[in-house]
């Protein structure tokens, strides 16, 4: 397995494993102080792991160990890549796009509480999670071009 | 369009080669070993810059290591030819 993909991998597990208890707390409307710490928490979490992970590969890795070159891009992992960037800009333009539709129709259409006006919070992390499944979905896609082509 | 296939002697060449690894090909042609795994399992086609510098890594044209082999079109089903 390439440190390209290792990355990837390590990189889609963080994401679950940080923003799936995160969005648990967040959505279940909590106070905004939890949300806040709940926020810094998820984003140190993540940062330490994804650190440790590529440490841990660097070190394992024998081209970086031994040669101390470093990781090497090739034309697969540019292809993988754009293939990746190509369904995460979908996921995340078509996630801005329905937040839009529903916090325009919800103002327009009643003046009660809506995705924009009532709820600024939960509205935030609501496009929040469209950012974190159009990142979740870019690496979901390198691990499969990955696996597709080894 | 027909899907077309690329075969390759990668794998043959570097036995004929002294026996090269896939990492002494990959960093004579700047690639990574995965991916001189997946070409020669046949599961990524290289671009025509990477298929050229591979042939040149071997001292051999392009087309000895590098076979294009379209699939033949699809035959038209008996009587639903155009009237």
């Amino acid at each position: 397995m390439s440190f390209r993909e290792k990355s990837a991998w390590a990189s889609l597990a963080s994401l679950l494993i940080v923003y799936v208890p995160y969005f648990a707390i967040v959505l279940s409307r909590p106070r905004i102080s939890v949300v806040l710490a709940a926020f810094i928490v998820a984003v140190v979490v993540q940062v330490i792991l994804l650190v440790l992970a590529h440490v841990v590969f660097a070190v394992s890795s024998s081209e970086v160990r031994t040669r101390g070159e470093r990781p090497r891009r090739d034309e697969r992992d540019i292809a993988i890549e754009l293939r990746s960037f190509k369904t995460s800009s979908l996921i995340l333009g078509g996630g801005v796009m329905i937040w839009c539709f529903a916090a325009l129709a919800g103002t327009a259409l009643r003046r009660g509480t809506n995705l924009a006006t009532e709820d600024a919070v939960f509205a935030c992390q609501v496009l929040f999670a469209g950012f974190v499944l159009a990142n979740l979905a870019y690496y979901a896609t390198q691990v499969i071009g990955y696996r597709r082509t080894s | 369009m027909a899907k077309t296939i690329i075969h390759n002697r990668i794998r043959a060449l570097r036995f004929a080669k002294d026996e090269m690894t896939q990492q002494a090909l990959a960093d004579a042609v700047g690639i990574t070993r995965q991916t001189v795994i997946a070409l020669e399992k046949g599961k990524y086609y290289p671009s025509l810059e990477l298929a050229f510098r591979i042939a040149a890594a071997f001292g051999e044209p392009l087309e000895a290591v590098f076979q294009f082999e379209p699939e033949p079109a699809a035959k038209p089903r008996p009587g639903r030819g155009v009237l």
